[in-house]
């Protein structure tokens, strides 16, 4: 006998039927109701389901909205004929499910309140961090003994130089205040310093200008941990500034306004020399991933003046990878655009479901309707940096490179046939390589930004 | 049913201007199957006038036709007029994708080849009507993907053959298991109290269809959140906040529908926790249950 995959309420866990009283469930199976307007005399057939057309095109999204209410109903109370759409769905797609999702969570009062103090707490502190930074002072002298040693690839044992990261120097003054404090240095300290500097440095006791200049980044490191500033390219950003005040070493923060759109992919420019920020920033940055080119500052030993030279304006790459795999038609938002811990969210992009392209800026908040062609009925949307792709029904095909402000539709050729499939996921790992993946499950590589596409084996 | 056969009750065809039917037809690559533009205007008029209304207006007929897949639908009735190019076209295509459907359907190879073998036989028609195969391929409409339509198609015939063999179970092994003396289950909606069947009714038929579809699939199927996402084209977390608002509604509307007939508020809350039994062989007997001698088409 063949094993039909029936679902019975018997075999599922207790949580499952605690949702619906149990005279709604068994009226709702043993209720049927008129399917409303008929479609067409013969849409449906004889025996009042819909035929194979109609639930192919049902789970492919491509009926009518009057069509699909249609189907809907029928569906609703025919257990036969959504065995029949759950069976047409593409075999993959099934297989790859996430575990159920409780429909009815509910957060206990005690949980809620006690995150809700923690998170005052967390306030609180924050509040008083930013309004009284010279706190902040005592915990720097600390870190300056206490700072695990840098990284080694960060430091060259050139005699006239020292290279930190990452990207943008402090100001000339504050390296030089911290040159001229740091030729004070008590031994203790200096040994510290060599032994974080560990047995890979090759300094010798006569490479004088080298330990101070290894000194000057280790302090550099130690002295800007807190705050970790980034300023974010593309999307609002806060940028903090570091200032050097009166005491010598105030932290001041302020929010900057958004700086314009930048051509370059989802990026996050360290503000500060700061190499544990980096290293901070990486742990808290989550999915994104943060590489920091490196940037000179150059010592010169021994006169005590310090000059410091900015690298070319190379953006850290704190890059955020957006993966557009999502079953069919799903719903989906993307973040393009840097995103942080320290920043509000980068633009997110969404398919709703009546298939138009949205986008957010506001972290989700709200969502404006972002106009590509009209009467396309998208499925999928991708997005790097200002890089947007979007695909549909008929393996229809988007591009646009100004963050949704004009799009170009991209034929999908393939040894000069063209895919005629309704594009259901699109992957973006970067702006050159582009993986579209069809209603069939055929999936279909680009890697030369949508110019010339190789099906996947 | 062939299309023709589905098309005869109607009375009023659609028309559909040659140039566009010309276009589709060039579109389409119909030529290259060998299907001439006269019978592929009649396939495309067939197909509109099955799904339009007589009263379409012409650019409503474009815009339908435009959204068809119409290479597909060639390539389906090139090969139920019996073209070899487009069988072999279709073969190559398609082939491999059936076998692969019909194994996720079925265990074992010989299973899924059985099914999928089933399936080719009424694609190419084995029965003849005036000297004409019949091919199941003519009912194709080009409303979704050729791929989808079979898989459908798969899927029906899977449905189908499980009902004719649940039919077919010995009556030995009934009475092993017992059925054979089962006793009859009274429908359990008719113990109950006529308020609260009516309140049900009520807030169940205030529902959109999509929030029965989803309740439907959720509770009486047992589906996952993914897999009605997938069906329905939403995300995952939707179906779940969906899944939480329509259940909470429904209490709702049937605690105040139960009030409205005079219960009194906690009456109506132990209304709503009747006991109502035998649910799962309900669901059981309506899938397998039959209309008539007709079976899914």
């Amino acid at each position: 006998m063949l094993p039909l995959p029936i679902y019975l309420p018997a075999n599922l866990p207790n949580h499952f039927m605690a949702g619906l009283p149990k005279i709604a469930l068994a009226r709702l199976k043993a209720n049927p109701e008129s399917s409303g307007p008929a479609l067409g005399p013969d849409a449906f057939q004889g025996a009042g389901h819909p035929d194979a057309n109609l639930l192919a095109a049902f789970v492919e999204k491509t009926l009518t909205e009057r069509e699909r209410t249609q189907v809907l109903n029928h569906l609703s109370q025919c257990a036969e004929c959504r065995e029949v759409a759950a069976f047409t769905l593409p075999g993959e797609a099934l297989g790859a499910e996430a575990p159920r999702v409780a429909a009815r969570r509910r957060w206990s009062p005690w949980l809620v309140f006690r995150w809700g103090a923690m998170a005052a707490v967390l306030g609180a502190l924050a509040v008083v961090a930013v309004l009284h930074p010279g706190m902040w002072k005592g915990q720097q002298e600390i870190s300056k003994v206490t700072q695990p040693p840098a990284p080694a690839g960060n430091i060259t044992s050139a005699p006239r130089a020292v290279t930190v990261s990452p990207l943008a120097p402090p100001p000339p003054e504050t390296a030089q205040a911290k040159a001229h404090k740091e030729a004070q240095a008590p031994a203790g300290e200096m040994a510290t310093i060599e032994k974080a500097l560990g047995p890979h440095q090759d300094l010798t006791r006569h490479d004088r200008a080298a330990r101070v200049q290894a000194k000057q980044q280790v302090t550099t490191m130690a002295s800007s941990r807190p705050p970790a500033t980034f300023r974010t390219e593309n999307v609002p950003a806060v940028k903090a500034e570091r200032e050097e005040s009166k005491e010598g070493n105030a932290l001041t923060a302020r929010v900057l306004p958004a700086p314009p759109p930048s051509p370059a992919p989802a990026a996050i420019t360290l503000a500060a020399s700061d190499a544990v920020a980096k290293a901070s920033a990486e742990s808290q940055a989550g999915p994104a991933t943060l590489r920091a080119t490196t940037q000179s500052v150059e010592v010169a030993a021994g006169s005590g003046a310090t000059a410091a030279k900015a690298a070319p304006q190379v953006p850290a790459q704190a890059t955020l990878r957006m993966r557009a795999e999502a079953p069919m038609g799903a719903v989906r938002a993307f973040r393009a655009g840097s995103d942080s811990e320290a920043g509000p969210p980068a633009a997110l992009w969404n398919v709703a479901p009546d298939g138009q392209v949205q986008r957010s800026t506001d972290g989700g908040k709200t969502f404006e309707q972002i106009p590509v062609a009209h009467g396309i009925k998208f499925r999928a949307i991708a997005a790097f940096g200002n890089d947007v792709w979007a695909g549909g029904a008929g393996a229809v095909l988007f591009h646009s490179v100004d963050r949704g402000a004009t799009w170009t539709r991209v034929a999908l050729n393939f040894g000069g046939n063209s895919v005629t499939e309704t594009i259901t996921g699109i992957q973006l790992p970067d702006p050159r390589h582009l993986t579209v993946t069809t209603a069939s499950g055929s999936q279909w590589v680009s890697e030369d930004g949508g110019q010339h596409w190789q099906k996947q084996p | 049913m062939s299309g023709s056969h589905e098309t005869a009750t109607r009375p009023t065809k659609i028309n559909i201007p040659e140039s566009l039917s010309a276009q589709f037809h060039r579109e389409a690559g119909a030529e290259k199957f060998g299907l001439p533009p006269q019978i592929f205007a009649g396939v495309l008029q067939e197909v509109a006038t099955k799904y339009l209304p007589a009263t379409a207006s012409p650019s409503e007929v474009s815009d339908f036709l435009t959204h068809l897949r119409v290479e597909e639908l060639a390539l389906a009735r090139a090969c139920a007029l019996g073209c070899e190019a487009a069988w072999e076209i279709f073969l190559t295509r398609y082939r491999e994708k059936l076998f692969n459907a019909a194994h996720s359907l079925v265990q074992g190879d010989a299973n899924a080849r059985e099914l999928a073998d089933s399936l080719y036989a009424d694609l190419y028609g084995t029965r003849t009507t005036d000297g004409r195969r019949i091919s199941k391929l003519n009912s194709f409409t080009g409303r979704g993907s050729l791929e989808g339509w079979l898989r459908a198609v798969l899927a029906q015939e899977y449905v189908n053959r499980f009902r004719r063999q649940q039919r077919l179970v010995s009556l030995e092994e009934q009475a092993e298991a017992g059925v054979q003396f089962e006793a009859e289950v009274a429908d359990p909606a008719q113990a109950i109290d006529t308020r609260l069947r009516e309140a049900t009714d009520q807030a169940l038929g205030s529902l959109a269809a999509e929030d029965k579809f989803i309740l439907a699939n959720y509770y009486l199927d047992g589906r996952r959140l993914a897999e009605i996402a997938r069906l329905l084209g939403v995300h995952e977390s939707t179906i779940s906040r969906k899944l939480e608002k329509i259940t909470a509604w429904t209490r709702k509307a049937i605690l105040s529908g139960l009030m409205k007939r005079g219960m009194s508020r906690k009456e109506a809350e132990q209304a709503m926790e009747v006991e109502v039994t035998e649910l799962s062989l309900d669901v059981r007997r309506r899938l397998m249950q039959e209309k008539g001698q007709q079976t899914v088409p």
